[in-house]
């Protein structure tokens, strides 16, 4: 081979190869990635628990069962965006779901929402009857609306725009850190910051024993 | 009995200037590193530092995920190491899959975006309540120990007042994902620890951890295969072995030659002495997130490699003695876990046919039976923290005649036995302040020539043979972020085993356990 002829093969090998890299790479998870999604759900599983129900035990997450597919696509955005920073979306989920394209977001409300949601669980019986009477009525003396407004006469929640979730059956604990974030506004809501704002802390825990108990 | 004293046995064990220059100056010098870090790995043990910042990128999960206070781990951490440092959230950067339809798709590779390293840095500042004998007494080859004697008045406290470090130990580690189902803890480490003539640290192979892991969808079956270098390397609570706490290698005084004896030199059951000396290969299943159950065997490998090695030369220096063939390892737990709190209770064990540092040849090895109970109490609050552990391992040994008096000189008794008992507990406030409290003892048969080898001629009428030691140690931490720790440790030793105590290895009047007492302020970064 002449030289002229290997300096050209040269030359266009290396404009090749940097045509190659100047591309964009494609992303790795495509809309139905079969394995990449499965794969990603089964880490979820690692703490939410198998198809998203948790005891609450080892770990203080969420169920995910049966909660607004909006919903948790909303919730996953926001980790993402880091604009939800309340302690525990920080230290679980930020970090979790920062490499998450839209895609797979969708993957995985879609997901959650169809599995089925565990039952309620026993709590405090004098707990559970002044939550019952606040989810029902509200406070009014304090301006607190009932609950049931929003999030539906069995706490079920409903896809709406923006999404309002599911409250039944969920953790206890889960329920009273979510709505004392709210309170502080370590979480961001308008919403739930106002309606929070406005009520004890004791009230907080008998609406959130109320709501687990469903 | 298994134990770092025994290695000292082996280099020192006689007066006589004969045999002493007969010894090879680098059988000499390596013979004491073996005995510093196989010393040390009774008590404190380097390189026992399970937490990494590599698992936080891996996972997305800030420590208090799966930790409470580094190292000691959450019930999440435990099901992370199970499941072999394989979770993550993040796609890998490059994949292979094969397969004929999504439902049959197997991936064939996934080699990670971000590469797995940590790194992990410790200092300290050390006191002791007696000085170690004065460093600048040179020892002339030739003699034996009791002709490097000092006269108390001109060098006892001539010695550093402390010995400083920094630092201490610096580790690098490459922890974490290596595909699918298949993770690793390697650690590599360099330790800064005066031995010998030399002023400079020793780099070596530290905790190994490889696995294989896998489970079913609902988590009701978790299984793995772990490739280790020591008994407890693998293990996830924090009761005793190389995930114990308080997990500090500090404070270890140094002493010149030519004794460079690391304090206290105290027995340990060969289960704790083995670590990064063995090669072991396992399997485990972790049942209904509950029941976990392993059985590991374990074969001699050198010191700093995986090697598989009982040559007899190699046994001559092996500080942490020889197995004789491959020694079962088990391990059996059972986990309660209810919102914050967590309980185990379990047993550990391993039966070796082994020869101790000490016993010259393997044909010599005696039988040896370790088996212990363990148990560890866990509430881990938003606020507060209050975690619990205990071990109780016992040791029995059936020592080979050609080793016993009077056909031979290592062991006084046909049979030894050992029991160490640990107790700790500990609080933390935010995660930010706190601190532990732990007790040890050891006691068993007494074994004049186990356990007085080594021991200079004015200690020796006053040696008992008997290895009962007790020491507590109250450790106070400070946090300023989650993956600093600052802290003071303070050891008391209230009783040392007779040869356990380094000043009975020198001509030091009135050695008293207490001299061995140490203040440790240190600090320990992962990153």
């Amino acid at each position: 081979m002449k030289t002229s002829e290997m300096l050209t093969l040269a030359m266009a090998f290396v404009a090749g190869a940097g045509g190659a890299m100047a591309q964009e790479r494609t992303p790795l998870t495509q809309d139905r990635s079969p394995i990449s999604v499965k794969k990603t759900i089964d880490h979820c599983f690692n703490c939410h628990g198998y198809q998203g129900r948790n005891t609450g035990s080892i770990v203080p997450a969420p169920q995910l069962a049966g909660l607004q597919a909006g919903y948790i696509e909303q919730e996953l955005k926001k980790f993402r965006d880091r604009t939800r920073g309340d302690p525990y979306a920080v230290a679980y989920m930020w970090g979790t779901a920062q490499t998450f394209t839209d895609a797979k977001i969708k993957e995985l409300g879609a997901y959650f929402a169809a599995q089925a949601p565990i039952s309620g669980t026993s709590q405090d019986p004098a707990a559970v009857a002044a939550g019952r009477k606040i989810f029902a009525e509200g406070v009014p003396s304090t301006g607190v609306p009932p609950c049931f407004g929003c999030h539906g006469e069995k706490a079920l929640g409903n896809e709406t725009a923006p999404p309002v979730p599911r409250l039944a059956s969920q953790h206890r604990e889960y329920l009273a850190d979510q709505l004392l974030f709210f309170k502080t506004g370590q979480r961001a809501s308008d919403i739930m910051h106002g309606i929070a704002g406005n009520m004890t802390d004791e009230q907080i825990q008998q609406v959130a024993a109320y709501l687990a108990s469903l | 009995m298994a134990g770092s004293d025994a290695s000292l046995i082996t280099c020192l064990k006689t007066d006589d200037p004969a045999v002493w220059t007969a010894m090879p100056h680098r059988v000499i010098r390596t013979c004491a590193w073996v005995v510093t870090i196989a010393a040390a790995a009774t008590l404190f043990t380097p390189g026992k530092a399970w937490a990494v910042a590599a698992f936080a990128r891996q996972t997305g999960l800030a420590c208090e995920a799966c930790h409470t206070v580094f190292p000691e781990l959450t019930p999440l951490g435990r099901r992370f190491k199970m499941s072999g440092y394989t979770w993550t959230p993040r796609e890998p950067l490059v994949a292979d899959v094969i397969g004929t339809s999504p439902e049959k798709q197997e991936t064939r590779l996934s080699l990670t975006d971000m590469p797995p390293i940590a790194l992990l840095l410790q200092a300290s500042y050390s006191t002791w309540q007696r000085s170690p004998p004065n460093s600048g007494v040179a020892c002339p080859p030739g003699a034996g120990p009791s002709a490097c004697s000092w006269t108390p008045s001109t060098t006892e406290g001539n010695s550093q007042e402390g010995l400083a470090l920094v630092p201490q130990q610096a580790s690098l580690l490459w922890a974490g994902k290596l595909g699918e189902k298949f993770g690793a803890w390697a650690q590599f480490t360099y330790f800064q620890q005066p031995v010998g003539p030399t002023t400079g640290g020793s780099f070596y192979i530290d905790n190994n951890d490889w696995r294989y892991s896998d489970h079913t969808q609902d988590r009701k079956w978790l299984w793995g295969v772990t490739l280790n270098n020591g008994p407890t390397v693998q293990d996830v609570w924090a009761t005793g072995g190389a995930s114990g706490l308080p997990s500090t290698a500090f404070g270890i005084p140094y002493f010149p030659i030519p004794a460079n004896l690391a304090a206290p030199f105290m027995a340990a059951p060969a289960i704790l002495t083995l670590g990064t000396n063995s090669a072991g290969l396992g399997a485990y299943v972790f049942y209904d997130d509950s029941l976990y159950l392993e059985l590991s065997g374990y074969r001699s490998a050198k010191p700093g490699v995986l090697r598989l090695d009982n040559t007899p030369e190699n046994i001559a220096w092996n500080g942490a003695g020889t197995i004789d063939g491959v020694a079962p390892y088990w391990r059996a737990a059972y986990e309660w876990n209810h919102k914050e709190h967590s309980f185990m209770v379990g047993t550990i064990g391993m039966y070796l046919h082994y020869a101790p540092p000490g016993v010259p040849s393997l044909s010599q090895a005696g039988y040896y039976t370790d088996a212990g109970l363990d148990s560890e109490y866990q509430y881990i609050g938003d606020v507060h923290i209050f975690t619990a552990e205990a071990m109780w391992l016992h040791e029995s040994s059936s020592n080979n005649a050609a080793v016993v008096q009077p056909a031979g000189t290592v062991f006084a008794n046909k049979s030894d036995n050992l029991d160490r008992v640990t107790l700790t507990g500990s609080y933390y406030y935010n995660r930010k302040y706190g601190g532990m409290i732990s007790y040890g003892s050891l006691t068993g048969k007494a074994d004049p020539l186990l356990y007085c080898a080594g021991v200079t001629q004015m200690y020796l009428p006053s040696c008992s043979g008997s290895p009962s030691s007790s020491w507590e140690t109250l450790e106070l931490d400070y946090l300023p972020i989650l993956n600093l720790k600052l802290f003071v440790q303070y050891n008391w030793f209230n009783k040392l085993g007779s040869g356990a105590n380094p000043f009975f290895h020198t001509d030091l009047p009135n050695a008293k356990a207490s001299d061995n007492n140490t203040f440790v302020v240190a600090l320990w970064f992962t990153f």
